[in-house]
């Protein structure tokens, strides 16, 4: 009852007018920054920071919460349409949103993504708003054993549940990580794989590598793999695009499912929107209807994958909250925001200054809900990007490709590796290897090696420390049940096989 | 269903040389990870753990690729490599007139020589291009983009 009145209250701080257009503002911003490749929410919230400093510090945060939420939502957008994946958690929308927009059913999935985005989200805020801080003490109980437990799990499952050939989806992985070892990590200090080159001093930038990975190498696929004109598929129209009560029927369980999930993932410190993206993609494909067909272009692979993102992304706020530890990237940043307008986030701040925080989570409702209306609004100009011709897509592609790649560090360097990654993608891409386990595998590897890192540090070299607590035990069970169960698979289709040649 | 009369589909070759390029790629790591930053410290894995681990395993994984039959339904083709060739073009224009022209150039000539649009076309796609980077990147990101001759020459 007492989270009922203060979120009573935190409405009433919430919904001013000022309070309304910063949420619209934000909301719209978000989308932009989210869609643009290259740019995420850290560095939307990031370039808008300074300019919340002269607000009041609720106005700002709705402002910037709103932002949050849109990019979100507008990650997606790119990744549907171009292929492009407008931030890291959209990889996984672009594996089944690309193949529908290919169909003439890029309008089917949009609005997928923004109904699984908005369910997601609201799933992750109620969450929020009644456990924050229960959902933080959970979060803690993930150490780094249990965290690189989790992480090798979600290692493990990338390369057997994407692509038809285990061993490529496998190498791909592996790839992946060798990838994210490049460079100075914060786990050994030393340089790795750099070649005496400084841009390589932070590591393969990932912006470039994502952009080179999907969108550069999609071009070149494009080129020889492109419906004459007349001949490409008919794009169903708007009216036809708004899901009916069937569709909504079955994408509000997955993506209620797929929201609870990601707000989990969200709540551990470093997981972030990306492992949250995955694992409810990778559970709504083994447990999920129409499982077997993700990855070929179906609906339940876009709403998992978003819900699973946005409940993440609300989920990463329970930490920052509640203890003052930041869930992700984004909300390192609006750490800095907070303690800039004098708020020392943690245990206290629900007491010394529950205005701002019900003012906050409140804003989120608020944030999720404007985002969803903007994002419903921009659809059928998005719709009208189906209709440009492939032979104008191509160079514009490239030109985004150029300037996204370019603009993360200002270094012609990242224009160079996008080039080269590119390229190389496209070669494993005809030998039918998957892309997607390569990037999700360098986005969660430096967690996971500063993780077994620590761990061996904690436990002064004793390996044991992976088996001391029943969380990491269970997920190393899963993860030995995993590889025993793949691995037999794939010996009696062998076997099968050779029985049926004989 | 195959049987043992039929034979074996040989295996392509660009699908060998991805699988060995692959290899090749893992041992490079694997031999750094071991004989350049340590597999293991006095107190648990070394800099060198997580290359020489992956990279072995790449390794392998690569080497049962390259034995296993197999078919892939795709080609590369010349035509599939023109971007390429456009782009590296543009890029190297790029420190002579600067990042926004070369890119509008890449635009105009790809539309113009490779897709054979109409002129009206060619320029208009370019010039709208051309201004939202400019709008985007140079004038709300505040992007820097890199000095090229023509800056200086004006």
């Amino acid at each position: 009852m007492d989270t009922l009145i203060a979120l009573q209250n935190g409405f009433a701080t919430s919904l001013s007018l000022g309070n309304l257009s910063a949420a619209l503002i934000g909301a719209a911003l978000g989308i932009i920054v989210g869609a643009i490749p290259g740019l995420g929410s850290v560095t939307g919230i990031a370039l808008l920071l300074p300019l919340t400093f002269g607000m009041d510090p609720t106005t700002a945060v709705i402002l910037l919460a709103a932002l949050y939420y849109g990019c979100m939502f507008g990650g997606a957008y790119s990744a549907i349409l171009l292929n492009i994946p407008g931030d890291a958690p959209a990889v996984m929308t672009a594996l089944d949103g690309y193949p529908m927009a290919k169909r003439g059913e890029g309008g089917q999935a949009l609005f997928a993504a923004n109904l699984a985005s908005f369910i997601g989200g609201t799933v992750g805020i109620i969450a929020l708003s009644f456990m924050g801080p229960l959902l933080a003490e959970i979060g803690l109980m993930f150490g780094p054993p249990e965290t690189a437990a989790l992480i090798l799990l979600a290692l493990c499952s990338i390369g057997w549940m994407l692509g038809d050939n285990v061993a490529k989806g496998l190498i791909a992985t592996m790839l992946g990580i060798l990838l994210a070892v490049v460079g100075i990590g914060s786990t050994f200090g030393h340089a790795r794989f750099t070649g005496g080159s400084m841009h390589l001093l932070n590591g393969v930038s990932f912006i470039p590598l994502v952009i080179g990975m999907f969108g550069f190498s999609q071009l070149l696929e494009m080129m020889t793999d492109r419906p004459q004109p007349g001949e490409g598929p008919k794009q169903i129209p708007l009216r036809e695009s708004i899901p009916g009560r069937k569709q909504v029927a079955r994408l509000v369980p997955l993506s209620l499912r797929s929201g609870l999930i990601g707000t989990f993932v969200g709540i551990l410190p470093g997981a972030g929107a990306t492992t949250g993206a995955f694992l409810s993609y990778v559970f709504q494909r083994k447990i999920g209807r129409n499982g077997d067909q993700m990855g070929a272009g179906v609906v339940e692979g876009v709403a998992a994958s978003e819900a699973g993102n946005n409940g993440a992304a609300a989920g990463s706020f329970a930490p920052l909250l509640s203890l003052g530890i930041p869930g992700s990237g984004t909300s390192a940043v609006l750490l800095g925001g907070l303690m800039m307008w004098g708020l020392q986030p943690g245990p206290l701040l629900f007491t010394t200054r529950p205005d701002f925080v019900w003012g906050l989570i409140s804003s989120m409702y608020i944030g999720t809900v404007m985002a969803v209306i903007a994002a419903m609004l921009i659809i059928p100009f998005l719709m009208q990007i189906l209709r440009i011709p492939i032979s104008v897509l191509i160079p514009v592609i490239a030109t985004v490709c150029v300037f996204g790649a370019y603009s993360v560090n200002g270094s012609m360097f990242d224009v160079w590796l996008m080039l080269t990654v590119g390229i190389a993608a496209y070669y494993l891409k005809v030998a039918e290897y998957p892309i997607a386990p390569l990037v999700l595998a360098f986005v969660l590897t430096p967690r996971l090696e500063s993780s077994i890192r620590r761990s061996f540090d904690i436990s002064n070299g004793d390996p044991w420390i992976f088996l001391s607590s029943p969380i990491s035990v269970t997920l190393i069970s899963v993860i030995c049940a995993l590889v025993v169960m793949g691995v037999a698979g794939a010996v009696v289709s062998r076997v099968r096989v050779r029985t049926a040649r004989t | 269903m195959s049987t043992s009369d039929e034979p074996r589909a040989p295996r392509p070759l660009f699908a060998s040389a991805v699988a060995l390029a692959c290899l090749c790629f893992g041992a490079l790591f694997f031999g750094f990870g071991v004989f350049k930053y340590g597999f293991w410290m006095d107190r648990g894995p070394g800099a060198g753990f997580f290359p020489a681990v992956f990279g072995s395993g790449t390794m392998l994984l690569a080497a049962f690729e390259l034995m296993r039959p197999g078919q892939i339904k795709g080609r590369v083709q010349l035509r599939n490599h023109a971007p390429i060739i456009a782009m590296l073009a543009a890029i190297l224009c790029i420190p002579l007139i600067g990042m926004i022209p070369a890119m509008a150039l890449f635009v105009l000539g790809w539309l113009k020589l490779v897709e054979g649009a109409p002129w009206l076309r060619s320029l208009l796609v370019a010039a709208v291009t051309a201004v939202l980077t400019t709008l985007i990147f140079n004038m709300w990101l505040r992007v820097q983009f890199p000095p090229s001759l023509l800056d200086k020459l004006l």
